[in-house]
């Protein structure tokens, strides 16, 4: 498989200002994040609230400014492995080579302008459609703003915007209404037919399903399975939700506290998961089943608590496996088999 | 066993643009004592306007009316407040969504708890905290003592659910309605407040209505579930028996479109959405999405059938079977 977008070192943290002890602590956010996303996969991303799902996505949006890191979208793929082998090499020489690479290539230093192409090829929906849709405009100034910004005039009419209303499955009429006029799960198909009318490359959906009720959630998901394939879409799918990951999914990845702990095939990572953190995860879904069972809770907090720092692993005060070396060195993200990595001392124990 | 709660023929409507809106409409149901009761469908269905009219909590544009409603053997009105005045609170208590919402962010944890107490059993405050900090124990709060001096905003969101189920049991209520008690929260924390009411049901014998859009936590904890679509309940089953023995079609296209952590299936939707409240068809309110809709659906509304005790079903489907 070709990749399509990387990302190394990605960093992003927050000032927490206390105005009365005159005290600012900064807090990691997105911490030291590398991950590939390949060509028509749909990679899904799952944590728990606050883990940093979000500020991922709105730094691949350029949302936000890193603090640090990379970005290479849409190399040839010679440009994408020399990365890779720069990325992993120690030598001087290479070191240089590198800093050439990054001044030629990566996105994130590009100057506004010059991002202005990629910023069309990456779409993203998000989570709370009624928030994300400007409600003082009529649903066909929605649907034309994209492409008025990036100056699409020719594809400006009235037919096209229809057939974007026909492909997420709304009523052509609903043109000259407002978006308080639908319900929560017309929204979504609105903010989905948005994103689609620039004819992304990138799809990013942050959490696109959780506000919804089960059965629109049905309904969304699957459209979102079959716009995939209809417009060879790449798809970064966030959620929090493990089942809805498995239905869409081609691999996944697992924050935590800001890190990828876990990725991989996702028939791999949710079969034989290798972190604690994603086997608790896993643990704690909910399944269908036939009544007076509750998952037993795999990860309650251990009564000595160990101040964690920055050098040992993030998930310490939650393991029940914890360790000395857990202790005192953060665990890198290693392979566990092919297309499985993750980050865990216990792993080749 | 003995019915806690037992409501008949309860209808409530709202008046929009002067026209009467059916929220909730003739609906009964009863809850036994020492049962979780779940009541799942989409918004809209009439779950919280359900209990929030049996609490005398809704606005003054709601119209109620229902032919009886006992509680304990003891017929009450939840349009009288004098009737409710003794046991809303002490008797029967609520837990809602937002949390954080529901605490007041002038008083500490215990100040607020202590106050309960003040109120329903006239307690002196030292006897009061006395008692708070023992319920936090039972619930297996982690040091209490610290928690009663913190104010809500200290909390984090699950600590915030722990302490208001801690405030709702505080006065051992007989029956706690829980109204999407772990929607806002995330997956793991979710179980551990699911396991903290049912922790509750078992040691304090406290009865449960668990309302929830989502059908696979009411399986696992519930007794019986209700189904509610468009304000009637069109489905009472039993929870073990809810993925063999469901008839009507919201319910099996409800169970449908869940999707699964075990293995990637197509997910069945239910297409279209839920009907205008003010706009209900004639016949069968669920006839719009439907897949088995006959024209007998679209003529008249759909009989209620009871096929056993715990199973009752508004469907033509059961009636065709004749189970009548």
């Amino acid at each position: 498989m070709s990749i399509l977008a990387s990302f190394y070192n990605l960093k992003k943290s927050f000032k927490r200002k206390n105005i009365l002890f005159h005290d600012s602590r900064s807090f990691n956010a997105v911490n030291n994040v590398s991950f590939n996303i390949y060509k028509g996969e749909t990679l899904g991303l799952v944590g728990e609230s606050g883990c940093g799902k979000t500020t991922l996505a709105k730094l691949i949006l350029n949302l936000f400014q890193p603090d640090q890191g990379e970005f290479y979208y849409g190399l040839n793929q010679d440009d994408f492995t020399k990365a890779t082998f720069l990325y992993s090499s120690l030598e001087p020489n290479d070191k240089k080579l590198l800093i050439d690479f990054k001044r030629s290539n990566d996105l994130f230093s590009k100057s506004r302008k010059q991002g202005i192409p990629y910023r069309k090829k990456i779409q993203i929906i998000f989570q709370n459609p009624s928030l994300s849709l400007n409600p003082k405009l009529k649903i066909k100034d929605i649907l034309r703003e994209p492409l008025k910004i990036h100056r699409l005039n020719q594809r400006d009419n009235i037919q096209e915007l229809e057939k974007y209303l026909n492909i997420v499955g709304l009523p052509p009429q609903i043109l000259e209404r407002y978006p308080s006029n639908l319900s929560g799960g017309q929204q979504q198909r609105l903010s989905i037919a948005r994103a689609l009318i620039l004819e992304p490359e990138l799809l990013v959906a942050d959490e696109p399903v959780s506000s919804l009720d089960i059965s629109i959630q049905a309904q969304i998901i699957n459209l979102l399975i079959k716009l995939k394939s209809e417009f060879s879409l790449t798809m970064l799918f966030i959620s929090h939700d493990l089942s809805v990951i498995r239905q869409l999914a081609d691999r996944v990845a697992v924050m935590y506290k800001g890190e990828i702990i876990e990725i991989g095939d996702v028939d791999e990572v949710l079969n034989f998961p290798a972190h604690p953190y994603t086997k608790s995860l896993i643990n704690s879904a909910f399944q269908l089943s036939h009544g007076g069972l509750i998952p037993q809770i795999q990860n309650p907090p251990s009564d000595n608590l160990i101040s964690s720092n920055n050098r040992s692993c993030k998930y310490i005060n939650h393991c029940k496996d914890a360790c000395e070396v857990c202790k005192h060195s953060k665990p890198e993200i290693i392979d566990v088999s092919d297309n499985h990595k993750a980050a865990c001392h216990l792993i080749n124990r | 066993m003995e019915n806690i709660l037992n409501v008949n023929n309860l209808s409530v409507y709202f008046n929009i643009q002067d026209k009467k809106a059916p929220a909730v409409e003739n609906i009964s149901f009863s809850i036994d004592s020492g049962e979780i009761l779940g009541i799942a469908g989409e918004s809209g269905a009439g779950k919280t306007v359900t209990t929030l009219s049996l609490l005398g909590l809704l606005d003054n544009n709601a119209e109620i009316s229902f032919s009886s409603i006992k509680f304990k053997n003891k017929v009450i009105s939840p349009i009288n407040s004098k009737d409710l005045s003794g046991i809303l609170g002490k008797d029967i208590s609520i837990i809602f969504q937002d949390a954080m919402g529901h605490m007041d962010p002038m008083f500490t944890i215990g100040d607020q708890l202590v106050e309960i107490l003040n109120i329903h059993e006239r307690l002196s405050k030292d006897k009061a905290l006395e008692k708070s900090i023992d319920i936090l124990n039972k619930l297996g709060i982690s040091s209490p003592e610290q928690i009663i001096n913190l104010y809500p905003h200290q909390l984090s969101g699950g600590m915030a659910q722990r302490i208001i189920i801690a405030s709702a049991i505080l006065t051992s209520p007989s029956l706690l309605f829980a109204d999407e008690p772990t929607s806002s929260l995330d997956v793991t924390l979710k179980n551990q407040i699911l396991r903290l009411l049912w922790q509750v049901n078992k040691e304090f014998g406290t009865s449960i209505v668990l309302i929830s859009h989502n059908i696979q936590i009411l399986s696992n904890l519930c007794n019986n579930i209700l189904i509610m679509y468009g304000g009637w309940i069109v489905e009472k089953i039993s929870a073990n028996v809810i993925f063999n023995e469901s008839i009507h079609p919201y319910t099996i296209g409800l169970l449908n479109s869940i999707p699964s952590l075990e293995n990637k299936k197509t997910l069945e939707t239910i297409p279209g959405n839920i009907p205008d409240i003010s706009k209900y068809p004639k016949g069968c309110r669920f006839q719009d999405r439907c897949t088995k809709v006959m024209e007998k659906c679209i003529l008249e509304e759909p009989p209620e059938i009871f096929l056993s005790d715990s199973h009752y079903v508004k469907c033509w489907l059961a009636y065709k079977e004749g189970a009548a």
